[in-house]
């Protein structure tokens, strides 16, 4: 459903300031342009653009490129070295698994990867624009546009109900209040959540509360859906619910990149990379 | 979102909410003081502003150094007011005031004492143009014998009639007729007399004698007149008016600059109507002024106030940022950028301080009404005034700013990927910061302290020093001449009771508020052109009685005595006076001489009146303790008025005072009984210090327990987060009391540097304060060691409980959590 077409999709939300609504529905072209009555020729044109793009099959388009990234701690006499000589690139529209035993590094690369940590050397490209001297403004953009985060202990705020944790994200992209109920309405109904709305985070099981988490991480449609060990408190049958959310997310187009140690959680992906001492050892194509 | 921010800032509050309504009670009892000494403040410093042209209004001060005896006072010669009018261009108008003391006033029959009368200048209402509610401004006390009363006093004697045109008799034998009434003087000015006389009938109002200085003198000059100049100019004034009179007095060789030079001088200086409460204190004021000192003082203490409740704020912020940190990862991660945080954080501290401020002005509202009590005052809550508002609302924005900004930059600055891995660590960081804001408020609570218990040693030193004279169980009868020729009656009718043991009567007593009368005297034979020679000396009439009711010590010769007709004309001097005298050889039967005459007729320069010194009295202290004993000499009244004394020997103070007042009664029909204790009234010469004093200990005690609260809350999340420390230590078999001396170590250790830090200071303030008397308490580490022990037993129990509570629980609760 989503757009495979990276470029168009960024050229549309800048030409025609598509706010968070106007992009739910350009899922769906018609009625995109059923909602936009008035269409510029410039916008005609990208929307051209943007149709002749979606039609190439089998393309395409590198999101995530990271070249030589290294992370160290300066211990007294050496550096220690959590990440080294990483390249990576990450294509709009893959589920890709980082594994490997504890402390590999793998959350570090994720908290890299989602601009939660400015504390490395290397080259990091985001659809095309280098990250590596951003201003703080324009990554904070790009956190609420683009990125949605899951956390193994959930971290969903305690003194917030679970209706409000889902609402936090839309507050800070300035979504107008009855558009946050009606998309919080549809978050809550897909996770079957309506009647726990009103709870707050202690009151539910580890269960709920990853699917509260996910909930919040996908509120603000980001493209890209960040995960470190998602399943890692959960028991099987919930962890594999919360796989098969991911898959389903994934399949409407969503990137998705999770950390775990279970190999089974990579059968979901598109994509297995194995992490050791800090560098990629494998990576194996699953689809 | 501020819904988002408003409902987790509640809930946190609500989590927490023992420590945090502590927290605000903290800050908001902080800001009621604050606010209770900004009115203090503001009252102090509107002082006289409701004066029109008070900017332009001047007050005349003299500042006389003559035969060693230097004098600041408010008195000026009486001539000077006119003087000044025709002499000085930019003088518009001037008048003079002639303070003597009370009246008794009365319309028919009964008598009343009013104490707020004066002598006033027919220029009054040029100088002080005050709002007249009846009455007309022009000629008002042109003639003698004409007054002006106040609302007040109008409505007391003339209540529902027209006052103007009425009389009044003044102590039973003057009348004066009412010209106008004026719109009773506010409270805050330093001039709220009720009754003000015409000076044009006052003899020594017209005297022209340039000598005697009994006149305060205030002056209305021209918009922009210059201070220097017309100083300048009032100095070249004054030389020409003073040199005939000098040469007349020292004869016609007498040399001005010789004058000058052996260190005499006679200068009168311009002091502006709106410096007179908070910068002057000298001899004849008008009431007793405050002290910029003391508006310093205070402000200070509210500003540290403030802080101290500020810090514990920051503190409890900073100490619950471990609560915090997951939020703040979790929102970074949704893309909050740190800007967003701290207007949260920021959003948090205000609404506190907002709250803080509604509940401040509650207390401040009920803490008022003792606060007046204690300083003497009548502050009111300006609830109707828009300033007032505005300055809440402004001053709740400065204590968010001073409390919020610190702990929002702090959590903020959290690096999400860190706290979401649960990597608390800096939460610790902010442990150097918190302890140094408390090291900070524990120096200003050992300040507080130390500088408290020495106010108050000094008064005592002050209270109980040996005066040279008996201040106990004397009671002082005011007013004596209401009994006409029956004042020796009445002391011997008073003595035939067994209880009074002795009396005297005499208007010159060693308490402040009596009479005072300086002259120069010589020893007879010694060159009088010499200024060295001339004594400045305090000349004191008195019976014969005096010196044994006040029990005075005799060091040389004798005391007065009926039983030598000749002790007319003896005299009995001090030890100060002894050592200016500078006798040769034995001072008994020593003859001194003084010129004849007085203040109002003038000294005369030919005829001589001499005296034989007899006896020697111990220095007495008859000025406050901040001044050196002064040189006294006394000498037989043989009629004797102003203050009757009696020295009663039973605890029984109502019995003596029904049977004086019985006499008094007998004696005088009809005229008020007044009197007080000699004690008493020596106290009230320390009466200001002994306000502030309190003052000063209440708010101190305020600072303190606010500066407790904190540590107590502090203290408390310390334990919290130590709680699985505790648990482990505790499982395995550490006892309670290691484990309350590991808690409280860190704390002891702080309040240890604080003593280092707070004690010099302290030490220091005090010496520059004591510096202000010349008999003083010495500082001893004893001050120091108290107020170190009080701020360590404070500290102590507030974090034993904490620690104690710690201790004891049971292991189990705090570890399975985990």
């Amino acid at each position: 459903m989503k757009s495979l077409c990276p470029l168009a999709d960024k050229g549309v939300r800048r030409n025609l300031s598509i706010n968070y609504q106007k992009r739910a529905f350009s899922q769906d072209l018609s009625l995109f342009l059923w909602h936009k009555i008035r269409i510029s020729t410039s916008e005609l044109q990208v929307i051209a653009y943007y149709l002749f793009l979606k039609n190439l099959k089998n393309h395409s388009f590198i999101m995530i490129a990271l070249s030589n990234i290294d992370k160290y701690i300066e211990s007294r006499f050496q550096r220690i070295f959590i990440l080294k000589g990483i390249d990576l690139k990450i294509d709009q529209g893959e589920f890709v698994t980082l594994m490997g035993p504890s402390g590999v590094g793998k959350s570090t690369l994720l908290n890299i990867i989602g601009l939660l940590d400015e504390d490395y050397e290397g080259k990091y490209i985001f659809d095309g624009k280098s990250i590596n001297g951003m201003k703080e403004k324009q990554k904070s953009a790009l956190h609420k546009d683009e990125f949605g985060y899951i956390f193994q202990a959930y971290h969903l705020i305690d003194e917030l109900t679970v209706y409000e944790n889902i609402e936090t994200p839309l507050l800070y992209r300035n979504v107008s209040s009855s558009e946050r109920k009606s998309i919080i309405a549809d978050l809550l109904d897909r996770f079957n959540m309506v009647a726990k709305m009103d709870l707050f985070p202690e009151q539910l099981s580890g269960g709920q509360q990853q699917l509260v988490g996910i909930a919040r991480a996908i509120a603000g449609r980001p493209r890209v859906l960040l995960a470190d060990e998602p399943t890692g408190n959960l028991h099987s049958t919930q962890a594999k619910e919360i796989m098969q959310v991911f898959k389903e997310l994934n399949k409407e187009g969503t990137t998705i990149i999770q950390a775990t140690h279970a190999r089974e959680n990579a059968d979901y992906g598109s994509r297995l990379i194995e992490m050791l001492d800090g560098k990629i050892y494998k990576d194996i194509s699953l689809a | 979102m501020l819904q988002n921010i408003l409902k987790i800032a509640f809930r946190n509050f609500w989590k927490s909410k023992n420590i945090s309504i502590i927290n605000i009670l903290g800050l908001s009892l902080g800001i009621s003081i604050c606010l209770i000494i900004a009115l203090l403040v503001k009252n102090e410093l509107g002082y006289d502003r409701h004066f029109p042209n008070a900017e332009r209004i001047y007050r005349v001060t003299s500042d006389l150094v003559f035969g060693g005896n230097a004098m600041k006072m408010t008195f000026v010669p009486a001539p000077m007011a006119d003087a000044l009018l025709e002499e000085i261009p930019e003088v518009e108008a001037a008048v003079h005031f002639r303070n003597q003391g009370t009246f008794l006033i009365k319309r028919h029959e009964e008598n009343i004492k009013e104490s707020k009368i004066i002598y006033a200048g027919k220029d009054f209402l040029k100088v002080f143009d005050i709002p007249l509610m009846q009455g007309k401004k022009e000629g008002a006390l042109d003639e003698p014998n004409t007054m002006l009363i106040s609302q007040t006093m109008a409505d007391k004697f003339f209540k529902g009639e027209n006052a103007v045109g009425q009389s009044l008799v003044l102590d039973n034998e003057l009348v004066f007729k009412i010209t106008a009434v004026y719109r009773d003087i506010p409270e805050n000015s330093h001039f709220d007399f009720h009754v003000l006389l015409s000076a044009e009938g006052l003899p020594e109002a017209k005297s022209g004698q340039w000598m005697g200085n009994n006149f305060q003198t205030y002056i209305l000059v021209s918009p922009g007149a210059d201070k220097i100049e017309m100083e300048r100019k009032i100095a070249t004034m004054t030389e020409k008016h003073l040199l005939p009179v000098l040469k007349q007095i020292m004869g016609e060789d007498f040399n001005l600059e010789v004058f000058k030079a052996s260190g005499n001088k006679a200068e009168y200086t311009l002091m502006p109507l709106l410096d007179i409460h908070l910068h002057s204190d000298l001899v004849g004021e008008f009431k007793a002024n405050f002290s910029i000192t003391y508006v310093y003082l205070f402000t200070a203490i509210a500003v540290f106030i403030l802080l101290i409740a500020c810090i514990n704020f920051m503190n409890l912020a900073t100490a619950k940022s471990s609560n915090r940190a997951k939020e703040v990862g979790v929102r970074k991660s949704m893309g909050s950028g740190r800007s967003d945080l701290i207007f949260q954080f920021m959003t948090e501290t205000f609404l506190m301080s907002i709250i803080s401020f509604i509940l401040a002005v509650i207390i401040a509202s009920f803490l008022l009404p003792f606060f007046n009590d204690l300083a003497g005052r009548n502050l009111a809550m300006p609830f109707d005034s828009l300033t007032f508002y505005s300055s809440l609302l402004l001053g709740s924005i400065l204590v968010g700013l001073i409390a919020g900004i610190y702990p929002s930059l702090f959590l903020s600055g959290f690096k999400p990927a860190k706290v979401l891995k649960g990597d608390i660590s800096n939460g610790m960081k902010s442990a150097t910061v918190r302890s140094s804001l408390v090291v900070f408020q524990f120096s200003i609570s050992i300040i507080l302290i130390s500088c408290t218990i020495g106010l108050f040693s000094q008064m005592n030193f002050i209270l109980n020093r040996n005066l040279g004279f008996n201040k106990d169980q004397i009671i002082m009868v005011h007013d004596l001449y209401a009994l006409g020729d029956q004042k020796q009656a009445f002391k011997q009718e008073v003595l035939n009771n067994s209880l009074i043991e002795k009396g005297t009567l005499s208007g010159f007593l060693p308490v402040s508020g009596t009479n005072r009368s300086d002259m120069p005297w010589w020893v007879l034979g010694r060159d009088i052109q010499d200024q060295e020679n001339f004594v400045s000396i305090q000349n004191w009439r008195v019976d014969f009685d005096y010196i044994e009711t006040l029990g005075m010590k005799i060091i040389q010769g004798r005391d007065f005595s009926m039983d030598f007709p000749s002790d007319s004309s003896a005299v009995i001097i001090n030890a100060s006076a002894l050592k200016k005298f500078n006798f040769d050889g034995d001072p008994i039967g020593q003859k001194i001489a003084s010129f004849t005459g007085d203040n109002v007729s003038g000294v005369s320069k030919d005829q001589f009146k001499t005296k034989t010194v007899i006896g020697v009295v111990e220095n007495f202290h008859f000025e406050s303790l901040k001044e050196n004993i002064g040189a006294v000499l006394m000498y037989i009244d043989p009629n004797p008025s102003g203050i009757a004394s009696f020295k009663f020997k039973s605890q029984d103070v109502e019995e003596v005072l029904q049977y004086i007042e019985g006499k008094w009664r007998e004696l005088a029909p009809g005229q008020p009984f007044t009197y007080d204790f000699l004690d008493d009234r020596f106290a009230s010469m320390y009466a200001a210090e002994a306000k502030i004093g309190k003052i000063f200990a209440v708010f101190t005690g305020i600072a303190i327990f606010i500066a407790c609260l904190g540590l107590f809350a502090l203290a408390a999340f310390t334990a919290e987060q130590r709680k699985k420390e505790i648990g482990i230590r505790k499982a395995l078999g550490a006892s309670v009391s290691t484990l309350v001396l590991l808690l409280s170590k860190e704390f002891t250790k702080l309040v240890f540097i604080s003593l280092i830090i707070g004690i010099p200071i302290a030490w220091w303030g005090m010496k520059s304060w004591l510096e202000n008397y010349q008999y003083r308490i010495e500082l001893s580490w004893g001050i120091f060691f108290i107020a170190a022990m009080m701020v360590l037993v404070i500290a102590w129990s507030v974090m034993g409980y904490q620690s104690l509570k710690a201790a004891n629980t049971n292991p189990i609760d705090s570890l399975k959590s985990e």
